[in-house]
């Protein structure tokens, strides 16, 4: 696992480059996995259902909405606190795990598979998200380069450390409070357009990205499309764990950029943790921070 | 401090809970005055929208005085005495700048929840759930404000708390309702409901120039105040084929634009009616549309079907056919209450209406339970409950 670990972070490459036109493109990503098949796979081991990929038969999509209407009913059946509510929670588990596992055992029964020609399956995990910042571009970019800033917009990210002109150190907040770190390093940088990353060997979690900085139509701002391709630490199972904790990382980039255009548009990112509200042991139980 | 707090379906208490704090420099402190129970209050003590936790302090309109603010602040200073809209906006954003001061982009923390299940979120409300932001209410001795430089406004000397506390809510829900009629000379407007946004629409389509206005509901008093007060004729839908006597009373045309002030929870026993109770008992549905389908078939052509009721997920059979068929047109959503305080409050300098009418109970904050109960139940005739911590 280890040997096969360093094959994948070093072939991780970036998602946009320029072309001759100066106009970015989608290039290949393709990495070993694709080479020499899924039996290279690093985490393959700590998913049982990944080893034997014919176990897989609920396809990408379907799986994140098993996950996320899973987690939407265990939520809300707590809340209930009745005992239509604990069912409603067992069913989200249900439907929760299945979506973690990529298994149905009632697809299986009547052998359906939605996973087949699911080819992102071996990938790792691709995010793209746009938001638009009533923000000239400049103002963006320059926020963006200066990634001491970044610890502003996340709540995840437990310091980031300015280590030379195109490198820095993150340390990020992990599962179970075990920090995750990596060293990343800038591979493209066009002043007020775009800056594209990459990761470097040895990293806690290796990652690629490129975030463009567009102006928008007449009087709406900034659009700010960022694309990653992320390799979560026990593949698409520390996605999906990672998701119960709010920790996904398409989720992650999400509200990073809503953290950004508040604070861009507003110079605040509102708060409502540290409000009053009624004692009460379910509300404990479930948002502990509240 | 003592707040209102939510338990669960028809259980809210009243707690002790620690005095709320600036948080952001743009927060204000607010030690509040007066303090009403809304209409829509009465869907959370239902229990039908999501995303409540117990312990959440209720409460959305609120007014009271300046006790703290934060240090971009500069508008507003210790002693002001303001009223506070419901709906909670940045002020520099795209859609606050165009005036569409409820679907603020940034103000409501919870954003990804309300993506998940309306694409894009609206702006952040007070006590309203944490899909819309999970903000601390104002049915308590103190509110913390947030964005107080863009929000409240400053309430000028001479006028009574209970005069201008509805400019936080329900006068401009009425009043954005009768606006999005579009009301030209000779109109009739129809009013589904005649709760207090209800009765505030019946005044303001006549303060835009309605020719007449009819008012649907099925409580004797709430059809007398409709009546003496608004100067609305009324139909009581209990003994009345509401669609017939629209038609009979509008000439045969339908009325010109119809306003639903009922939203997801309609009561009263037409089938289809019947049939959503059955279908929300049993968690299959989630609002009770049946207003809406009212409004729908009964509008003229070419109408307007507009509507300040509350609509939470995903109402059923609504007859889209005699939509499309009569080209209706319609507008609807939670109210951009910041449009309207200004001139509102000029109304009300100038005696064009005095929003006292509406209340029908005052109680203290202790007795907030209570209140509720009245109020849900309509014991005692209760339109309009202000409480006073």
């Amino acid at each position: 696992m280890a040997d096969s670990s360093l094959e994948w972070r070093d072939t991780v490459v970036p998602v946009t480059e320029e072309n001759g036109h100066g106009v970015e493109q989608q290039v290949s990503r393709t990495t070993d996995l694709e080479k020499y098949g899924r039996d290279t796979e690093p985490f393959g081991a700590l998913l049982e259902a990944r080893k034997r990929p014919d176990q897989i038969n609920v396809g990408r999509e379907e799986r994140w909405i098993s996950m996320i209407s899973g987690g939407v009913l265990i939520a809300y059946g707590l809340t209930r606190g009745s005992w239509s509510g604990m069912a409603l929670a067992a069913a989200g588990g249900t439907l929760a795990f299945r979506g973690v596992t990529g298994h149905c055992p009632m697809y299986a029964a009547i052998n359906a598979n939605t996973a087949a020609g699911d080819s992102r399956e071996s990938n790792g995990v691709h995010v793209e998200q746009a938001i638009t910042i009533d923000r000239p571009a400049e103002d963006l970019y320059t926020f963006w380069r200066d990634f001491g800033n970044h610890a502003l917009i996340s709540d995840y990210l437990a310091s980031i450390t300015v280590t030379g002109e195109t490198t820095s150190h993150w340390v990020a907040k992990g599962p179970a409070n075990k920090p995750l770190e990596w060293d990343a390093g800038v591979i493209n940088d066009v002043p007020n357009e775009l800056i594209a990353w990459k990761t470097l060997p040895g990293a806690d979690i290796a990652h690629a990205g490129t975030v463009r900085f567009k102006p928008g139509p007449v009087g709406r701002g900034t659009e700010v499309h960022i694309t990653m391709q992320y390799y979560p630490p026990a593949g698409t199972l520390g996605a999906g764990v990672a998701l119960l904790f709010h920790r996904e990382p398409s989720i992650q980039t999400a509200d990073m950029l809503k953290r950004l255009k508040r604070l861009m548009e507003t110079g605040e990112i509102v708060k409502v943790d540290g409000q009053p509200h009624g004692q009460s042991l379910l509300r404990t139980a479930i948002h502990p921070k509240s | 401090m003592k707040a209102v707090c939510w338990y669960n379906r028809f259980d809210v208490r009243v707690e002790t809970v620690p005095d709320p704090k600036i948080l952001n420099d743009r927060d204000a402190i607010v030690k509040i005055t007066s303090t009403a129970i809304c209409g829509s209050d009465l869907h959370l003590y239902h229990g039908v929208i999501p995303t409540m936790l117990p312990g959440d302090i209720l409460g959305h309109e609120f007014m009271g005085e300046v006790v703290e603010v934060g240090k971009e602040v500069r508008n507003l200073k210790k002693g002001d005495r303001v009223v506070v809209p419901f709906t909670i906006a940045c002020g520099s954003c795209f859609f606050c700048k165009s005036a569409l001061w409820s679907l603020c982009d940034n103000s409501n923390p919870n954003a990804a929840m309300a993506e998940a299940l309306y694409g894009y979120s609206p702006s952040g409300l007070f006590g309203y759930s944490h899909l819309l932001g999970g903000f601390a209410g104002g049915q308590a001795e103190y509110a913390r404000v947030p964005y107080a430089d863009v929000g409240p406004i400053k309430v000028p000397d001479g006028l009574k708390d209970e005069q201008v506390l509805f400019l936080s809510d329900i006068f401009p829900t009425g009043y954005q309702a009768a606006e999005q009629c579009n009301i030209q000379p000779g109109d009739t407007i129809a009013v589904w409901g005649c709760g207090p946004v209800g009765q505030f629409a019946i005044q303001s389509a006549y303060l835009l120039g309605a020719e007449r206005v009819i008012a649907i509901d099925h409580v004797p008093d709430r059809l007398q105040m409709a009546s003496e007060i608004g100067k609305a004729d009324t139909i009581d839908y209990r003994t009345t084929n509401v669609g017939e006597a629209l038609r009979e009373m509008t000439g045969g045309r339908g009325p010109d634009a119809c306003i639903d002030a009922v939203g997801m929870e309609a009561h009263g026993s037409s089938i289809d009616n019947l049939i959503d109770k059955g279908m929300m008992a049993a968690g299959l549905a989630t609002d009770r549309p049946h207003v809406l389908r009212e409004a729908i078939v009964t509008c003229r052509k070419g109408g307007t079907v507009s509507i300040p009721g509350v609509y939470g997920g995903f109402p059923d059979k609504l007859p889209m056919g005699a939509a499309h068929a009569k080209s209706l047109t319609f507008k609807m959503g939670q109210t951009h209450v910041h449009r309207y305080l200004r001139p509102l409050m000029e109304r009300i300098q100038n005696g064009d209406i005095d929003p006292s009418f509406i209340v029908t109970h005052r109680m203290p904050l202790a007795e907030a339970a209570d209140a509720y109960a009245t109020f849900d139940k309509k014991r005692d005739d209760c339109m309009k409950v202000v409480l006073t911590p």
